[in-house]
């Protein structure tokens, strides 16, 4: 049925493409002469539209916040954690949880970082995300490690990747094929068990190139459980890419396909400590999580077709994402009697008799006697699909004696998600968890599914030294709910929404070196398929002030930014309110403002040894504007003026490195302030914030030429943890000290 | 005539502002069981439901449960008294044993009234984890080694040096709960276990340590009635709960519907799934994890040492009942018959009233017909599983209600 759908929606799609390229074709050409474009330029060509942002070093004429972290930079501290990337990145706010990045929290511009679920996650320009409307959380992530690039884009030209334009897209870019042969094994070792074996080898042999490349990565993991056991993970990542280059008189095409596997099993939980144990040993577990385990498998079919003229190009992208995850953790307390969630027991173990003796329960020192202290394990058991086409047209023309960048695109998508959820109800008994003989029983059985089809157009101009662009986004979204539970097949909702989001922006050129820009968009969330229509999409008018310097060797961005949220929109997860009900919550009008600063500069010590120097900054305040009553764990009893939770005033990073021919020193340090952990009062974190966490990390590599290069790393170089964050039940840790050595051999 | 460059701008500008004008727009159908029914169709007048059950029902139960509180003071400082009197030989038995006997028939008359307060858990006595709720009976949580501790600590006015403040002590220590213990114990000897056990305690006479307890009841009790107090001035004035909920819809209220309001009157009558069914009848009968492990367990009954288990789910049953029909008023029973139900509505005050006529058939206490008829108690379950089942189904379907959480799940 899916494929069948899809197999039309493809014949529609490639048919507006060809339209698409058959008009530019006609205006193309009279112009048209001898086309000479060598295999090469090609391949840049295709690789550039793999991105989104260019690797232009002279001044960007972006009109919009676009950061670009290449392979260069990523190389620099080899990072496997995403969090520890995006750090860099001026308007990132995060909330960390297992200390690896296995799943990360991210949001841009005051958006709310849970799951990611409020930005666009992209590999490759297509969407990652399990299910990006059906279910925006992003349980899935893709290997940070075998990343060349990643791009954080935000502003207007966000409306050029939706569904979620209020904060902005995320874009992870694989390895491209490489043009010869070419290879690469790493293989590293450190703290905590951790280990890595990476390698990839690729080559084009006339017009066919291809590329192989494996990642696996374990670690033991920092936490200790109590009673002993694992807590670390295991991952692997494969992918293989087939690519054809057709050079043609009048057009140049490529034709890649891309296959990947990945999967995790990673004894990961949601339980965390109560402040005072997290004060005496940050990395205890509790014994009740040691049953918790994600496993998770991601597989991933993308076929891409580019073409390219003398003025336009066209990317083509199908695309199949299939993940299925389950992960069996502890939910809580199985109460009746008696009722309290982890989150209150670990706030105040001291509180009651009853927090006391729970808090004992899950430590294992007192055994469950009560059938309301069994405790409850759910097997949230999930399958995502995520399928589409999509086409991005580029077209320079001359259009009224002015010159027009025009960019336009149509996808299809289509995904979905269907919950198997299930419970087991245990005995802590002699500090063990023991299964107390009753069946398992069945939670949330349903499914959520969204065919949407997104447009967008997009003109830019250049008026003398003004570059000006408008364009439009138009998401039209079919989205359905089905509970699958037996005799619920009365409980369904079928919901439609239509939406067009305008953008304009203006760029203007000071000199070769600066200039500034100007950006109004608008924001949208979509709501998830089985959200009562009465909760509202969010919706935000977006403006961004700034302006650039960059000579070559100096660089400066300075962006401030609004967003004029009318409704903000949040829902529940286990990682943030601890139950799995995805009840979303509208929250009125709120404002964020703030300001994003990067600069870097170079300076030459030596002939051989080159200092280089960068920084970001965000400054960032936020506010509800008007007072109201929320079920909404995060927010609570809110009055006008409150800030949002999860959002820190301050966050610096300042990266120092020496780099010579052969060696390189790297050091960043990271800032990152206080947060609160919830808005208003009433809710039981009211009050509450994580600590202000200062890290350092270093890595110095050193390469012994045709030997290979050798390099050591220290994450959190003084061993600094702070409580992160409470949610979804207490303290969680930052990632400890750890140190990692490792070997690269390329050839 | 406008030039080019001014025609591009004019035409980007107008695609945007034109663009600009199209807004979000959301259509939707959804099946008969999706999420829950707003309201019910009927013009039955909800609020009028609302405000004979706050005034009618449980307001009247919350004051006469101040009063009861109040006489339970009373009683407990002639107990002391004559425990005084008696230790100084200066009273003889009798005296003594009427005084006890008048204290523990004062406990009961509180905890009787109190149990229907049970029934009516809205507001004050659901903040922060039922905080006041348990500070006046934080069953099944009991703590008598806690008890025995805080006898000495009252009694010296000191607790690690600061002085001793009931209000700031744990619920399981303080509360009906623990004068139950104060009051009703044959046994002088304390209930720790452990390392930590009453100072001196065990060098003490019997009629020393029964002064000491009754005054630590006496205290007790004053605590209780204090927080009956708070109860009565965190329901009723103008800034009440029961005020709020009789606003319900109005400008300014807590409930944006009457029938938000509605339904969390509907959410207290579920004690009886939760607490009655599971926790008074189906834990010491086995049915769910005891301190005996699954088998018939005595020692899990409500409130064992008065032997005032079953009188318990009686007033559990009555308060259910009086909540049900609204006594001389309107009541959810009159929403049903408006509803086109009145099928549930006859059933559901039949079924209760076979459960509260099988309660008060017990010539013996809960504890001992678990061991000589337990047959009894597996019907007074069914029975109450009868009235459960009513109120999860046909009652909540057809008054358009949402189900506590705590009662989403059959635990059966």
């Amino acid at each position: 049925m899916n494929n069948l759908a899809i197999s039309k929606k493809l014949s529609l799609v490639i048919a507006i493409q060809f339209a698409l390229v058959s008009q530019v074709s006609a205006a193309d050409s009279d112009a048209k002469t001898d086309v000479t474009t060598d295999k090469t330029s090609v391949n840049d060509s295709y690789i550039e539209k793999m991105q989104i942002i260019g690797h232009d070093a002279r001044l960007s004429k972006q009109t919009g916040s676009a950061t670009l972290i290449d392979e260069l930079e990523l190389e620099q501290f080899k990072f496997d954690d995403i969090n520890r990337v995006l750090y860099s990145v001026p308007g990132v706010n995060i909330r960390e949880e297992d200390g690896y990045g296995l799943r990360p929290n991210i949001g841009f511009r005051g958006a709310t970082p849970e799951r990611s679920k409020k930005i666009n996650i992209m590999e490759d320009g297509v969407l990652i995300g399990p299910a990006p409307y059906s279910a925006a959380s992003a349980y899935y992530f893709p290997m940070t490690s075998k990343m060349t690039a990643i791009e954080v884009f935000k502003g207007p030209a966000a409306i050029k990747y939706g569904p979620n334009t209020v904060a902005g897209s995320l874009n992870m870019v694989t390895r491209a094929v490489p043009q010869s042969s070419e290879g690469l094994v790493d293989v590293s070792g450190g703290s905590d068990g951790f280990a890595k074996a990476h390698a990839y080898y690729g080559d084009t042999i006339d017009n066919f190139g291809f590329l192989i490349e494996g990642v696996h990565m374990r670690a033991d993991g920092f936490k200790e459980l109590d009673g002993g056991g694992d807590t670390g993970f295991e991952k692997n990542d494969i992918m293989a890419k087939l690519r054809y280059d057709l050079a043609g008189d009048a057009f140049d095409q490529v034709f890649e396909l891309k296959l990947a596997y990945a999967d995790e099993n990673s004894n990961e939980t949601y339980l965390g400590l109560t402040d005072a144990d997290f004060a005496a040993n940050p990395n205890r577990r509790y014994v009740a999580s040691q049953l918790d385990n994600m496993d998770w498998t991601h597989s991933q079919v993308q076929f891409n077709h580019f073409i390219t003229g003398d003025n336009f190009d066209v990317t083509t992208r199908v695309y199949r994402n299939d993940f299925e995850r389950a992960w069996y953790k502890i939910n809580g307390f199985k109460g009746g009697l008696v009722n309290r969630s982890l989150q209150e027991i670990l706030a105040d173990p001291d509180k009651d008799e009853v927090n006391s003796r729970f808090y004992n329960i899950l430590t294992g020192s007192q055994d469950s006697v009560a059938e309301y202290e069994k405790l409850v394990l759910g097997n949230n058991d999930r399958t995502y699909y995520s399928q589409g086409i999509q086409s991005d047209l580029n077209l320079q023309l001359e259009l009224f004696g002015m010159q027009h960048q025009f960019a336009s695109g149509v996808r299809f998508h289509q995904d979905q998600i269907e919950r198997n959820h299930t419970t087991d109800t245990y005995l802590m008994t002699q500090a063990n968890l023991v299964s107390d003989g009753s069946d398992t029983q069945a939670a949330t059985t349903d499914r959520e599914k969204t065919d949407a089809w997104s447009v967008y157009l997009q003109d830019t101009i250049s008026i003398s030294a003004l570059d000006i662009t408008a364009g439009v986004r138009g998401e039209y979204i079919d989205a359905h709910y089905q509970n699958r539970a037996p005799g619920s097949e009365q409980d369904y909702l079928n919901k439609t929404t239509r939406i067009w989001l305008p953008s304009f922006s203006a760029f203007y050129t000071l000199s070769d070196n600066a200039g500034l820009l100007f950006g109004v968009h608008e924001g949208f969330l979509p709501t998830s398929p089985k959200q009562d229509p009465s909760i509202d999409v969010e919706s935000s008018i977006n403006y961004e002030l700034g302006g650039r310097y960059n000579d070559g060797n100096f660089n400066l961005e300075l962006i401030g930014f609004f967003n004029d949220i009318s409704n903000l929109k949040e829902g529940c997860q286990f990682s943030s309110c601890g139950s799995d009900d995805d009840t979303e919550f509208n929250g009125g009008e709120v404002d964020v403002l703030g300001l994003e600063l990067t600069s870097g500069y170079s300076i030459t010590l030596t002939d051989d040894i080159d200092l280089p120097i960068s920084l970001s900054y965000t400054y960032t305040e936020s506010e509800f504007k008007t007072s109201f009553e929320s079920g909404f764990d995060m927010w609570g009893d809110i009055t006008a003026g409150d800030e949002l939770p999860y959002l820190p005033e301050n966050q610096l990073a300042v990266n120092l490195g020496l780099v010579s021919d052969q060696w390189d020193v790297n050091m960043i340090v990271r800032y990152i302030g206080e947060m609160k952990e919830a808005a208003g009062e009433g809710v039981v974190l009211s009050g509450s914030t994580t600590e202000a966490l200062t890290v350092v990390d270093m890595s110095a590599s050193y390469d012994f030429n045709q030997y290979g290069l050798v390099y050591v790393k220290a994450d959190n170089l003084f061993d600094t943890q702070e409580i992160v964050s409470r949610r979804p039940y207490g303290a969680r840790p930052s990632k400890p000290q750890q140190f990692q050595i490792g070997y690269q051999y390329r050839f | 005539m406008l030039s080019q460059p001014r025609y591009s701008l004019l035409s980007i500008a107008l695609t945007a502002a034109l663009l600009s004008g199209c807004n979000e727009s959301t259509s939707s159908d959804a099946g008969a069981d999706y999420g829950n029914q707003d309201n019910t169709t009927s013009d039955f007048d909800q609020k009028a439901l609302i405000a004979n059950l706050v005034d009618g029902v449980i307001t009247p139960t919350f004051e006469q449960f101040v009063s009861v509180s109040n006489q339970q003071v009373s009683d407990i400082n002639a107990y002391c008294t004559a425990a005084i009197a008696f230790e100084q030989d200066s009273s003889d038995n009798t005296s003594l044993t009427q005084a006890s006997d008048t204290a523990q028939q004062s406990w009961r008359n509180t905890i009787s009234v109190w149990q229907q307060v049970e029934m009516m858990q809205l507001g004050p006595l659901l903040n922060d984890d039922g905080a006041l709720r348990n500070k006046i009976y934080s069953w099944p949580v009991t703590s008598r080694c806690g008890v025995d501790l805080d006898v000495v600590s009252f009694e010296n006015n000191d607790i690690n040096g600061v002085p001793y403040d009931i209000t700031s002590r744990t619920p399981a220590r303080k509360g009906l709960v623990a004068l139950e213990y104060l009051l009703f114990n044959p046994s002088f000897e304390h209930s720790c276990t452990g390392t930590v056990t009453p100072a001196g305690w065990d060098n003490r006479t019997d009629d020393d340590r029964r002064v000491a307890r009754c005054e630590f009841a006496a205290e007790a009790a004053k605590d209780i009635n204090h927080n009956a107090q708070q109860l009565l001035i965190q329901w009723s004035g103008d800034d009440g709960y029961g005020t709020s909920l009789k606003q319900a819809g109005e400008t300014g209220s807590s409930f944006a519907t009457v029938h938000e309001a509605v339904n969390k009157l509907s959410d207290a009558l579920f004690y009886i799934d939760s607490v009655t069914k599971d926790g008074k009848l189906a834990t010491p009968l086995g049915l769910f994890a005891n301190s005996c492990g699954t088998s018939v367990c005595v020692e899990d009954v409500e409130s064992p040492i008065a032997k005032h288990s079953i009188e318990n789910i009686t007033r559990n049953l009555e308060a259910l009942d009086a909540l049900f029909s609204g006594k001389e008023g309107l009541g959810f029973d009159d929403y049903l018959i408006d509803e086109n139900d009145a099928d549930t509505a006859t059933e559901l005050r039949e079924r209760i009233a076979t459960a509260l006529a099988n309660s008060r058939s017990y010539q013996t206490s809960l504890s001992d017909a678990l061991v000589s008829d337990e047959a009894k108690v597996t019907a007074t379950h069914s029975d109450v599983k009868a009235v459960t089942d009513k109120l999860k189904n046909e009652f909540i379907n057809s008054l358009a209600l949402e189900l506590p959480q705590t009662s989403a799940g059959d635990n059966d």
